[in-house]
């Protein structure tokens, strides 16, 4: 870009940053992020320090708070982790938050349909379904990413694809799956107490979270697992590839369709899986409101976690205390939706942190 | 000298047993009548937290809310309050808690019908607190219900859309089919009705949020497509008043704040809550312990016109349109009681008879007609408190099923 006395040039940077410098890189814009956010509360009149603090305090300093915190991370983690193993192909899922309803719808539909079976039964049978909406409905993403004409077919289908699924759920709750207590409200019934997850008593926390850190391990040992730079696993190495560079995969004799569509359904059967844990295990009924946008912070998470497992689960519960210890934000007098700036944000540097760690800036001044 | 000595030393001596025994006496009792009702007042303040459904600067429901809410924090130096907006219904018992436990509040308020259960939930974890539930019917030894309703005001409204309708069709944009919705439905036809018996009411649903804008507006545009000239609607935005605004010969009815302003050629009237008044009514008769955590659960207010918590109009002591007056006053009607009157002057009646401490009129008095034509209110009979509260049926005349 040339400017009258400025040149600006975008270049590639030569080698990868290495591990610490890129936590470094992390860290630092999430401070940044904060920072956009603090000079915000204080045109408010709003002592950023002391509602940072407060945040900090009931999302994991009270019992109240980190029993909500350790509730909402079941999705979000379930989410990021999904999201991380397409974002490392390079395919660009942004339409979590679809995948995760009809996860969601996916489960209400077996605990209606079977509200006789066992629990040990039911729940695994409304998990696999979870899991199998989830993966159909990210598929297309997968097919179009690879046999697009379009750079950019993936975020724009899969963001797309959140609609029907909300839509398909307001269908829902109004129509067949209406509650016929529910005085007009839309929801379903309660769902059955056999498809009922088991909750920390006193807490919203439920067994989901077992399974979510499992399968954070299974996908770290193996997807992502490393020896010396390198994954350990073929299939980890071929992700890997095609995420650096596609051509150089495909003289390489890597199938890209096969990597996206691998890739995809994990990531969609993951917020599938997510959305079956949400409406069995802490709603107890199908809404059309049920995610309030977990799918969306799911890829903030999945970023600021670097797309590795470890880094994932952390994010993962700074986003979980930020919407645990939001309510502060309100108590401090500033409006509900400064949460979601809040998030906005943060995504922002995050992703600006993305954008430095593979290239760099150079400028010169013109004479 | 010595005899002084002695007469002060009897008055220590008998002040020193007096306490000891009243002590005495004092703790026994307490003992055998077991703790006490809790009352806050004990501390001499008061905090009060409340939970909206919606933002509170929706201009709707949410909004009245909080500045009912703001109305009596600033009157009263032993009151505090606190709120939190846009609560989603599935989060209503966790924020309660929250309140509670984190804000120390020693009365929650939940302002939509849909936290019912968490409410009496919540009245269980917390037996030494106390809770409202507004437009509820569930009560427990702490938890109590208050509303105020608007079906009168619709009834007023209808009276009006029926004698000013050209077109015969009038349109209601309605977020969810829940009692309350479904009473103001009915009320608004059954005042059209009477002005105008051929009058039917088309009504939109929304089935998304109660503060959806870009929905409003799509069912507003598909009622007026559809002939309606004549708009109400229960959605917290006046996005339905700006529509008629827009559209020349459409004309609409104000919801729940002061919208005319919105819509100043456009707005005929509307309905107008003082949240105030009731707030502070509850407040003040907890603070001086007339209310405490275990004498709630005969407490429900239900206040209309006759209590002042409600009234006519688009703006605060503006009844009905100026633009408007003339032409109601041209129109004449004939009623079995009251004769051949202007419809102007039949709304200020009906007004006059809502108010009166008997409440000499009740929209909701038979014969009425469900849409099927069977008859759910006997000839002579009003409609009970309970089944207003709890209707699920709709008039004769109203268009429009709530299943997409």
């Amino acid at each position: 870009m040339k400017l009258r006395f400025i040149e600006i040039k975008m270049k590639k940077r030569g080698e990868k940053p290495t591990f610490m410098l890129s936590v470094i890189i992390r860290l630092l814009s999430l401070a940044m992020g904060l920072g956009v956010v603090a000079a915000l509360f204080l045109l408010q009149g709003v002592n950023p320090l002391l509602l940072y603090f407060n945040i900090f305090r009931v999302a994991f300093f009270t019992q109240y708070g980190l029993a909500e915190t350790l509730s909402r991370m079941i999705p979000l983690l379930c989410i990021g982790i999904g999201l991380s193993v397409p974002f490392r192909a390079k395919i660009d899922n942004i339409g979590a938050e679809g995948q995760f309803l009809v996860g969601a719808i996916a489960a209400a539909g077996v605990a209606f349909s079977f509200p006789d079976l066992p629990a040990v039964l039911l729940i695994p049978l409304m998990f696999a379904a979870g899991f199998a909406l989830g993966a159909l409905w990210a598929i297309p993403v997968a097919i179009f990413r690879v046999m697009g004409k379009f750079k950019g077919a993936d975020v724009v289908l899969s963001f797309l694809m959140v609609f029907p699924a909300y839509l398909l759920i307001v269908y829902l709750v109004n129509g067949p799956w209406k509650d016929p207590e529910g005085w007009g409200f839309t929801q379903s019934p309660l769902f059955p107490v056999n498809s009922q997850i088991w909750q920390l008593p006193g807490t919203r926390i439920h067994l989901t979270i077992l399974l979510v850190l499992a399968l954070t391990f299974l996908i770290h040992y193996y997807l992502v697992r490393t020896k010396e730079g390198i994954p350990e696993t073929k299939l980890g190495y071929e992700i890997n590839v095609v995420g650096e560079n596609p051509e150089a995969g495909a003289a390489a004799g890597i199938n890209f369709l096969k990597i996206a569509l691998i890739t995809m359904i994990i990531s969609g059967g993951m917020a599938g899986l997510a959305g079956v844990g949400e409406v069995a295990g802490n709603l107890l009924r199908l809404r059309p409101e049920i995610s309030t946008g977990l799918g969306f912070t799911g890829i903030v998470v999945a970023w600021l976690g670097g797309l590795n497992p470890l880094g994932i689960i952390l994010s993962s519960l700074f986003f979980a205390g930020l919407l645990a210890g939001g309510v502060e934000i309100q108590m401090a007098g500033l409006p509900v939706t400064v949460i979601d700036l809040f998030n906005g944000s943060i995504l922002f540097f995050v992703l600006l942190a993305e954008f430095f760690m593979r290239f760099k800036i150079e400028w010169r001044i013109l004479k | 000298m010595s005899e002084k000595i002695y007469g002060l030393n009897t008055v220590l001596v008998l002040a020193v047993v007096f306490i000891i025994v009243g002590a005495g006496i004092g703790y026994g009792v307490s003992w055998a009548v077991g703790p006490g009702a809790v009352s806050p007042t004990d501390l001499g303040t008061l905090k009060a937290g409340f939970i909206y459904v919606g933002p509170i600067g929706d201009f709707g429901w949410s909004h009245a809310h909080d500045q009912g809410r703001q109305f009596v924090d600033d009157r009263y130096d032993w009151l505090e309050t606190v709120y939190l907006e846009s609560v989603p219904l599935d989060q209503t018992g966790n924020r309660i808690d929250y309140l509670i436990n984190e804000q120390g509040c020693d009365v929650v308020f939940t302002t939509s019908y849909g936290y019912m259960d968490a409410t009496i939930e919540a009245g269980g974890d917390h037996p030494d607190k106390m809770f409202f539930h507004c437009s509820g019917y569930k009560r427990a030894a702490n938890v109590g219900t208050y509303f105020a309703d608007f079906y009168q005001l619709y009834y007023l409204n209808g009276l009006m859309a029926g004698a000013l309708t050209k077109s015969g069709k009038i349109g209601y944009v309605a977020a969810f089919p829940i009692p309350e919705l479904i009473r103001h439905i009915n009320a608004f036809e059954l005042g059209a009705q009477e002005v105008n018996s051929s009058v039917t009411c088309e009504v939109k649903w929304l089935l998304t949020e109660w503060y959806d804008p870009v929905a409003a507006r799509t069912a507003a545009e598909s009622l007026i497509a559809a002939g309606c000239d004549m708009l109400a609607f229960t959605e917290d935005s006046p996005t339905v008043l700006q529509v008629a605004e827009e559209n020349e010969g459409v004309y609409a009815f104000s919801h729940y704040s002061p919208m005319q302003s919105y819509a100043p050629t456009s707005c005929i009237s509307g309905q107008l809550a003082d949240w105030g008044v009731m707030y502070e009514d509850i407040l003040q008769k907890i603070y001086l312990g007339q209310y405490d955590n275990t004498n709630l659960a005969d407490v429900d207010y239900l206040w209309l016109m006759k209590e002042g918590g409600v009234e006519l109009g688009g703006l605060f002591d503006v009844p009905i349109n100026t633009l408007f007056i003339d032409d109601l006053d041209a129109i004449n009607v004939t009623d079995p009681i009251l004769g051949e009157l202007s419809v102007y002057d039949l709304v200020m009646k009906r007004i006059d008879q809502m108010t009166d401490i008997n409440v000499v009129f009740e929209p909701f008095t038979g014969p009425i007609y469900d849409q099927a034509d069977m008859l759910m209110i006997e000839a002579g009979e009003r409609a009970t408190t309970f089944e207003l509260l709890t209707i699920t049926w709709f008039v004769k005349g109203v268009i429009g099923d709530p299943t997409p």
